[in-house]
């Protein structure tokens, strides 16, 4: 092999791993084929079987299917109660304070390694750099590797342009299919030097200390501790109802739900950013499955069924909130499209996941993982059947709502969705913005949305599971009210001192 | 609830020796009701209710119409002819009907049906002891005032009368004490989850009872202006009343879906088969005049019966108030609605001034006994004295309150509605001139006479719910009766004819089984006649 053949087939090697590691090492755990043989002859023979019952005993069958799916929402719905209540009786958020995370001496610190992943982001390289300038950590400690699409000419353009900061890094990622986030994140740590191994998404902005309070939070915790979720908040809180919805439902997720989830044990989905995770557990869990596009979730789950554990870091960083419908719905689809994948992959052998999991766990990853894309495609289903009965009182479902399962779910209807607009209106209320309070009371045209993106999840799914529907960053406006954010955190803004009427 | 962990990082508050070499720090103070005990004195308050009700029910043969209706319904949503939760009735709130269901399906095995009310009521009651004791922690009352303080409550004779009889006021005073926890728990430990138990047990309440419409909004609002301000409290409070509100919207959607009216409920009178398109006029009460003013004067008195408390309560806590913000004046208000309700309605002539309604303040001067009695003072003055005089004092109250209110229960010019006195006289050893037994062995009669003959004419029985609700409770044959609520019964009894082969009604026909014809009486029993329809006409 030539001098000049030895780089190139170094990259193709680099780029073979990246794209085919997981895959060839556990396929069973990549989802480079949503289902699984065995899986899909069971769905072929679960349809099949349901159309049997549908044609002979047709209001029998619809009954079942009505009751079957009343029990999910009843039981979905007092799970996302229980893990409220959970991450308030077992607090489970790690906080470094600023004077503990500044005590460590910089000899002290372990080797940090930072991978932005980032396709056709031209205006937002610039914002990133001077964000990344702000990171409180010793440079010559900090590894930062900007992954960009080598043929993403105006992004790499522009990323020359901006003139990066000395421990910035731009790699060039060669063109291949999957053309995915994780992809590019499975080539970019080849050579890394980070005992720590950290993500942000390009237009995200950090706590500036957020680097030193997850290396002293991951010093103190035992080796299993294997990752730190940092908690993410938005810039654009206010921009519109949109802005608006997705900050109490950020705030939900990363101040309630997930430490719930984190209290009970169950496995973390992560989100995609702010991860902090050991560089050792990161390999021994098999990095990113390129093929999945939520890659955050799948990683989370192969961390815990390794027997790594995930905490919540209370440390912000901010990014942009999706201001636009359509950017929305491509962005929300690609997540719930991700969830039934990792769905799917991780239930390709049912019995070996209770054993990893165990039942607690097992069961509360197929509520949050598997429920929450399949809850929202019932919805729409459900909201036609009670717009029909109000409308027309159509005798045919009135039959298929007898008895216990008609009381059961108007008590789910009624009651249970109160509940979860209630918990709305709780993040709201801890936010303390009367524009937040009136977003919550108009949330449920949010899960239309919801619904309309799961649909577009399960078509993508079967048509190309793996295609990355880009998030169009950079829309947001400037200017407007400052970002909500817990107190702990460099960010932190006295809740009350900010209002808009 | 984590009352024991919430006494140990409390810091002990008393004055400083600030010169003199101190001996060792004396050990802190015991603060709050620990498990234990708290789980003690609930068995123990559950017993005494079971018991008293158990006595009230079966040895004085002493009932409550309104409880054994309540009773009735919960039945008739699970064994009914239909069984349908619109058995519920659609009088009064449906909570505490709802939550006989469960014991009425556990002793109907038995025949026991009948005893679900009181046994529910003494459950809340229990469950209610429990919440004071776990607040004992929260406000860091001294342990011994804490134990003295709570069973005061919970022995009180009035206390255990409500959680003995089966009514709604049990029900509603569980959640509430609930709700009365959460404002404190939230003021104490600024975490979403105790806004939303106060939010909850207003919600609870009022599934409960209709004073709720005004208690939830005057409380929520409190607890906005507690964490918010007076200004900015306004959209918390909104928040807070939203369960409260939900479950007031859904019952109202309920009644107009099932039985065509949004405000059913106002209309009892028509509802009962009486005419009017309102509740009929109550009986005139003694001392008042359908005025604001002689109304206003009577619920006072009769508030001070049960709870004297007030007297000196209302003015120490409204000053805290002035100087600490609302917190210590949030059981006053809570307890106001229960008696400014019947200012309202008496001044309508719309009610009898029953003497319960007034009971209810009871629980609210306990909990405010419980506040003021917190070591959480600072320092001692006019208004707070040394916790030892406090503990002294607030249980001297309650006593008191528990003494006037149980010899006003004996009176019967204060218990005309209810008759309480046919309870409290015997219990207090006293000559009862109109004993209940009568009364209730009469009624058992007649059931077992009705039974008899329904053995031995098989068929279904058209029922008029309100004049055969004894009927209705004792029945040996629940799914023979044909009520109200199921979906084939027509108001008048003519037009039954070939729904039904016999109807059960007064004797002369009222209400709503008009009697038209074409039936023939077969059998009839002190104001209870069984009509066969007869085929021949």
């Amino acid at each position: 092999m030539s001098n000049v053949e030895a780089p190139r087939v170094a990259v193709l090697d680099r780029l073979d791993e990246s794209t085919d590691g997981l895959r060839l090492r556990a396929p069973e755990l990549s989802a480079s084929t949503t289902l699984s043989h065995a899986q899909r002859i069971g769905s072929v023979l679960a349809v099949l079987a349901l159309v049997a019952c549908a044609v002979a005993q047709p209001k029998l069958t619809a009954l079942a299917l009505v009751a079957l799916a009343t029990i999910i929402y009843t039981v979905s719905i007092g799970y996302r109660a229980l893990l409220y209540w959970r991450s308030v009786t077992r607090p489970s958020v790690i906080r470094v304070s600023d004077t503990e995370a500044l005590a460590v001496p910089e000899a002290d610190l372990p080797i940090y390694t930072i991978l932005i992943p980032a396709f056709r982001e031209p205006d937002v390289v610039a914002p990133l750099f001077r964000a990344l300038e702000q990171i409180d950590y010793p440079r010559e400690k900090l590894e930062v590797r900007l992954l960009l699409e080598a043929d993403d000419v105006p992004t790499r353009a522009a990323a020359t342009a901006a003139a990066p900061p000395s421990f910035v890094e731009i790699v060039a990622v060669p063109p291949a299919d999957p053309r995915t986030k994780p992809k590019a994140l499975n080539y970019g740590i080849h050579g890394a030097r980070g005992d720590i191994i950290c993500i942000y998404d390009i237009e995200d902005e950090p706590d500036r200390l957020q680097l030193r309070r997850a290396a002293v939070a991951l010093a103190a915790q035992p080796i299993e501790i294997a990752c730190l979720q940092g908690q993410l908040a938005f810039r654009n809180t206010d921009q519109n109802v949109i802005t608006r919805w997705f900050t109490l439902e950020y705030h939900l997720w990363f101040t309630q739900y997930l430490p719930g989830l984190v209290a009970t044990g169950a496995p973390v989905p992560l989100g995609g950013t702010s991860n902090h995770f050991r560089r050792a557990a990161l390999a021994d869990a098999g990095a990113w499955d390129p093929y999945n596009v939520t890659e955050d979730a799948d990683l989370g789950l192969r961390l815990h069924r390794a027997g790594y554990r995930t905490l919540v870091l209370e440390s912000v960083t901010l990014e942009e909130a999706n201001t636009d419908f359509v950017n929305w719905v491509k962005q929300r689809s690609r997540w719930l499209k991700g969830y039934l994948q990792t769905w799917a992959v991780h239930m390709r052998h049912p019995k070996r996941l209770w054993d990893q999991l165990g039942p607690s766990a097992f069961v509360e990853f197929n509520m949050f993982v598997g429920g929450t894309p399949i809850l929202a495609l019932l919805n729409p289903i459900f909201w036609a059947m009670t717009l029909m009965w109000l409308v027309a009182r159509p005798a045919f479902v009135q039959a298929m709502f007898v008895g216990p399962i008609y009381y059961l779910s108007l008590l789910t209807w009624l009651g249970g969705n109160f509940v979860l607009m209630f918990l709305w209106f709780m993040a709201a209320e801890e936010l303390d913005r009367p524009r937040l309070r009136r977003a919550a009371a108009t949330v449920p045209v949010y899960w239309v949305m919801m619904s309309i993106a799961a649909v577009k999840a399960l078509v993508q799914l079967v048509v190309d599971p793996s295609y990355w529907e880009k998030t169009t960053h950079g829309l947001e406006q400037s200017g407007g009210s400052p970002p909500l954010v817990s107190e702990g955190s460099e960010h932190a803004v006295p809740t009350g001192t900010v209002g808009d009427g | 609830m984590a009352d024991t962990a919430l006494v140990t990082d409390l810091a002990v508050l008393e004055p400083l020796s600030s010169l003199e070499t101190s001996p060792a720090p004396a050990p802190a103070p015991m603060l709050g009701i620990t498990r234990r005990q708290a789980f003690w004195l609930t068995i123990a308050a559950l017993v005494v209710y079971v018991h008293v009700a158990l006595w009230i029910r079966y040895g004085l043969h002493y009932f409550i119409g309104d409880a054994i209706s309540r009773n009735y319904s919960a039945r008739m949503i699970v064994f009914g002819r239909r069984p349908t939760l619109t058995a519920m009735g659609f009088y009064w709130m449906p909570l505490p009907a709802l939550a006989q269901v469960p014991l009425v399906i556990l002793l109907e095995p038995f025949h026991a049906a009948a005893f679900a009310g009181p046994l529910s009521t003494a459950i809340f009651g229990a469950l209610t002891v429990r919440v004071l004791c776990a607040l004992t922690g929260l406000l860091a009352v001294p342990r011994r005032t804490a134990l003295l303080l709570v069973a005061l409550y919970a022995f009180n004779p009035v206390v255990i009368f409500n959680c003995a009889n089966g009514m709604s006021e049990s029900a509603s005073l569980f959640f509430l004490a609930v709700a009365m926890y959460g404002f404190f728990a939230w003021e104490r430990n600024d975490n979403m989850v105790f806004m939303a138990m106060l939010a909850f047990g207003l919600a609870g309440a009022m599934a409960c009872r209709y004073e709720i419409l005004v208690l939830a909004p005057a409380v929520a609002l409190l607890a906005g202006i507690r964490r918010r301000g007076l200004r900015r409290g306004l959209p918390t409070a909104v928040v807070i009343a939203l369960p409260a509100a939900f479950v007031m919207a859904v019952w109202m959607l309920a009644c107009k879906v099932i039985k065509g009216s949004w405000l059913i409920f106002l209309h009892g009178g028509v509802a009962a088969g009486q005419g009017g398109n309102g509740a009929t006029a109550a009986p005139p009460v003694p001392g008042v005049s359908g005025d604001l003013v002689t109304s206003l004067a009577y619920c006072i008195r009769t508030t001070l019966r049960f709870s004297p408390a007030l007297v000196p309560l209302v003015p120490v806590l409204l000053a805290l108030a002035l100087r600490r913000g609302v917190s210590p004046i949030v059981p006053v208000v809570a307890a106001a609605p229960f008696a400014l309700f019947q200012v309202y309605l008496l001044s309508k002539s719309q009610s009898q001034g029953d003497a319960r309604y007034f009971e209810s303040t009871v629980l609210f001067v306990a909990i405010a006994t419980l506040w003021w009695c917190s070591s959480r003072r600072e320092r001692s003055g006019p208004m707070t004295p040394a916790p030892f005089v406090r503990g002294s004092i607030g249980a001297t109250m309650l006593a008191v309150g528990a003494l006037t209110g149980t010899l006003s229960l004996a009176d019967p010019a204060v218990t005309a509605i209810v008759n309480e006195h046919q309870v409290f006289r015997p219990a207090l050893g006293l000559a009862e001139p109109d004993p209940a037994g009568a009364i209730y062995d009469h009624h058992l009669a007649v059931t077992k006479a009705v039974d008899a003959e329904l053995d031995a004419h098989p068929g279904d029985v058209l029922v008029d719910p309100g004049g055969s609700q004894f009927e209705l409770l004792h029945t040996r044959h629940p799914k023979r009766f044909v009520i109200d609520v199921d979906l084939d019964y027509l108001p008048d009894l003519g037009d039954n004819g070939s729904l039904v082969r016999y109807a059960l009604t007064a004797d002369p026909p009222a209400g709503s089984l008009g009697f038209v014809g074409g039936w023939k009486k077969v059998f009839s029993i002190a104001g209870t006649a069984l009509y066969e329809h007869d085929v021949t006409t």
